[in-house]
């Protein structure tokens, strides 16, 4: 879709309206530095951008840009506002308030759904490309690529598995078992399951008269435990007295305290927040050494600099290291919840009715430090200091229930250790379902993280085939930029071992590069940022390129081949050009087909009032008048320095030569020297007056003699003594406007240069009014 | 369970080994939630809220309805 024009008022440097009007036609627009141009840009960039202009993105420029994008004289009853029309007779107008809100009319418009990287490419971004990471290159590209609808799958896919994780309570149910497994360890060692069930099994034939072949496991420990404790409550008070206390002399507090210290020793150099912050770090340090860093960098991992290539290995050492310090850290957690289990059971024991009266011949000290002891407290935050004052006052009670029981009663001593072997059975039992329950979460999670690596093979498969074509694009227009370097097979690439990444390699001198930025100078860089852009600009639909003074570190030559490529490669798209190089202007008038491309010139800026204003001129001479009235040296050097270009660039299309002077004396060659030689050549330059037969121009060549004569006074005066007056500054641009207009045909309005015919040795305009002799 | 339906949006896939990899993932869940769940995720890669960014409340939906079907009960989930 092309764009019909672009009207700003009251925008960013415009004042009342001012209109680029494009025709349809591709266009060239040259202003210099400070005149405008890029305001047309940001017109464009505000609206696909809805509402905000990325160069303009600072503190200074208010919370909707409004201090930057509103002209800052804009009278008070005045608006700003930009109307954009199209190809397809539709308009888009935006309105913009004073505080920076605005509106759009209609509500919807297709320029709000162009990409802005395969619009827009201005300066600064040109070499952006190709610094940004191997990540912000696969951004940049994915909408290219078409292959949103599979990142968004993948993306899903990546986040559900984390979700099932999280909500399935992975890590609790771990924790859990490892307590399990403490406690079987304590009380069977390594005895196998058919050993512990066999325990089992003996116990259910001493407490249980049913067979219990074809019940359930939990069942049948349930049955169990429930026959114990009816034995239990059936004892006389005297033998329940006996077992509360025989159960508390059993509690093995003083091993778990001891078992919660030996934990603490091996983490006494980590601690969990530590441990989890760093985890945090790594993991984001992960995703970082997957992008693209070419340089030394300062590792998160260790601290230390190091070069890119070690940082993915030390990332990995230190999250091996730190997973151990995990596991150690789940043990010490486990170790503590079976300490407070077993507080919460004395605790418990304490207030059985059966033993109050030992209780009262106990330390009252202790008991009453035991009953109210904060055990939740001591799960969160367990210090040597508490542990020390559990040790000493447990220690007081177990130790006094151990020798009120040292004569034990046979059955209910009996009771009491079935008892507990039953519960750390049924602990086991629950344990094989947490540990079912882990491995169907984790095969869960696998099989969804299957379904996302697939996703993401066929997006690398895709994207390989889409970046094969760019590719193709790339190396083709650098080739029209660059014909004859040996910087060859420049393309885009898709890493081996990172998703979400690309790639730009190339040869240099027959050497493989992974970087353009490891050889490549900086011209030579954004000259490929051009073609990187171009390429993806090319890929789409059809929509206007828009390219903002992109050739500024270019040389001369390189900036030639510009044009080229845009003819040969964009000749079926619109194309707006802004630039400020007013040689490279002049030439692409020469260069580009008139059929296709219209030339604007800015004038230069005045003042925020006056605004933006295009010249009615084509040769850049108002350039030059904006200083009459201020600085006549200054209109009269610019008219100078326009001649020499001007009449440079001229004389090289019609072949006048000049002797060859050595090294920089013959590129330092002035306008005067190719004034005077054209107008010395009165049989070259030829009009055809009465349509038939060629005369001599003699008033064209007159007209360069008189321009000639200004040249060598009043534009050196000005460029060197500064005392030119204004109607001398005034006459010799008048003189040099018109001399230069004697090359464009009055009737067809082409350039005698339009036409070349190389076999008869002459160029002329369209019409062949004007002809001009080799 | 249809294989051929459930890996229907991955028709793409040239490599015939990556659906077998797929299908043995699977199968090494219990055989009754296995069919389940890859029906399941058939259906969600197929629809259309798939196309886009899910929500977070949609996502764990669909997380806690596939710890359902894998753990064949509903699980207690903290707000």
């Amino acid at each position: 879709m092309k764009i019909r024009g672009i009207k700003i008022t009251w925008f960013r440097g415009s004042a009342d309206l001012i209109e680029l009007d494009t025709a349809l036609k591709s266009l060239v627009v040259y202003g210099e530095n400070g005149s405008g141009k890029s305001s047309f840009v940001d017109a464009v960039e505000y609206n696909i951008k809805d509402g905000k202009i990325n160069h303009l993105a600072h503190e200074y420029s208010g919370r909707k840009q409004e201090k930057a994008i509103i002209n800052t004289h804009t009278p008070g009853s005045q608006l700003s506002s930009i109307i954009i029309s199209f190809e397809d007779k539709s308009t888009l107008e935006a309105k913009i308030q004073k505080n920076g809100t605005f509106t759009t009319v209609p509500d919807e418009h297709h320029l709000r759904t162009w990409d802005y990287r395969r619009t827009i490419l201005r300066q600064n971004e040109v070499a952006d490309f190709i610094a940004d990471t191997k990540g912000d290159k696969y951004s940049a590209l994915l909408p290219l690529l078409g292959l949103s609808h599979l990142e968004v799958a993948a993306e899903n896919l990546r986040k559900i598995e984390k979700n099932l994780a999280s909500l399935g309570k992975l890590d609790a149910k771990k924790q859990d078992l490892i307590e399990i497994n403490l406690k079987r360890n304590k009380e069977y060692g390594t005895k196998k399951w058919e050993d512990i069930k066999t325990t089992l099994l003996q116990m259910i034939a001493k407490y249980c008269s049913e067979s219990a072949s074809t019940k359930s496991l939990t069942l049948i420990i349930n049955e169990t435990a429930k026959a114990i404790k009816t034995r239990i409550d059936k004892l006389s008070e005297e033998e329940k007295r006996h077992t509360t206390l025989l159960e508390i002399s059993r509690l093995d507090i003083a091993s778990q305290i001891k078992e919660v210290r030996a934990n603490a020793v091996k983490l006494s150099s980590s601690s969990e927040p530590l441990i989890v912050e760093k985890l945090t770090v790594l993991k984001a340090a992960v995703t970082y050494s997957n992008k693209n860093v070419e340089n030394e960098i300062d590792c998160p991992a260790c601290g230390r600099s190091i070069e890119s290539s070690e940082f993915a290995g030390h990332v990995k050492a230190e999250e091996k290291a730190l997973k151990e310090a995990v596991a150690d850290f789940d043990t010490y957690k486990a170790n503590i919840n079976v300490l407070c289990e077993s507080l919460y059971s004395l605790k418990k024991f304490l207030k059985q009715n059966s033993i109050e009266d030992w209780k009262t011949s106990l330390d009252y000290q202790a008991v009453n430090y035991i009953e109210r002891l904060d055990i939740e407290g001591l799960r969160s935050s367990c210090k040597e200091e508490e542990l020390s004052k559990i040790e000493e006052n447990v220690g007081i009670v177990i130790t006094a229930a151990s020798s009120e029981v040292k004569d034990p009663l046979p059955d209910a001593a009996s009771l009491v250790a079935d008892k507990e072997k039953l519960e750390v059975i049924k602990e086991i039992v629950r344990g094989s379902g947490v540990s079912k329950d882990i491995k169907k979460i984790e095969d869960a999670i696998s099989f969804i993280s299957t379904l996302q690596r697939l996703h993401r093979e066929q997006i690398r498969a895709k994207a390989s085939a889409v970046i094969g074509e760019i590719s193709s694009d790339i190396a083709r227009m650098w080739g029209i930029l660059h014909p004859d370097e040996k910087v060859e097979d420049v393309r885009l690439n898709l890493p081996t071992d990172i998703d979400k990444a690309i790639e730009i390699g190339l040869k240099f001198y027959g050497v493989e590069q992974g970087s353009p930025r490891l050889t490549l100078s900086e011209g030579h860089r954004n000259s490929l940022g051009l073609c990187i852009f171009l390429a993806m600009a090319k890929k789409d639909v059809g929509n206007s390129i828009i390219l903002d003074d992109v050739v500024v570190s270019f040389d001369r030559n390189h900036r030639g081949m510009v044009g080229e490529l845009l003819t040969k490669e964009f000749a079926d798209r619109q194309v707006l050009l802004f630039t400020h190089e007013r040689d490279w202007y002049i030439d692409l008038r020469r260069q580009l087909d008139s059929k296709l491309w219209q030339f604007k010139t800015l004038l230069p800026w005045e003042s925020p009032e006056v605004g933006i204003r295009l010249s009615e001129k084509q040769f850049g001479f108002d350039d030059a008048r904006a200083f009459l009235l201020t600085s006549p040296d200054s209109a009269g050097n610019t008219a100078r320095k326009i001649v020499d270009t001007s009449f440079a660039v001229l004389a090289e299309s019609l072949q006048v030569s000049l002797p060859y002077r050595h090294r920089e004396r013959n590129d330092g060659r002035t306008g005067h020297e190719f004034l005077e030689k054209m107008a010395a050549a009165k049989d070259s330059f030829q009009i055809k007056r009465d349509g038939s037969s060629y005369e001599s121009f003699s008033e064209a060549l007159e007209d360069l003699k008189s321009a000639d004569k200004l040249v060598i006074s009043w534009a050196n005066r000005a460029s060197h003594d500064f005392d030119v007056t204004k109607n001398e500054a005034a006459k010799l641009i008048g003189a040099c406007e018109v001399a230069l207009s004697r090359f464009t045909c009055e009737k067809c309005n082409k350039e005698v240069t339009y036409l070349t015919n190389e076999k008869y040795g002459f160029k002329q305009c369209s019409c062949g009014y004007l002809r001009w002799r080799f | 369970m249809s294989y051929g339906v459930v890996f229907g949006r991955m028709s793409l896939m040239s490599d015939i080994s990556e659906k077998q990899k797929i299908i043995d993932e699977s199968s090494r869940l219990s055989p009754d939630v296995s069919s389940d769940l890859i029906d399941k995720m058939s259906v969600f890669l197929d629809s259309d809220e798939n196309l886009t960014e899910l929500k977070p409340s949609s996502l764990k939906q669909i997380s806690e309805e596939i710890l359902d079907l894998v753990l064949g009960n509903k699980q207690e989930h903290e707000d």
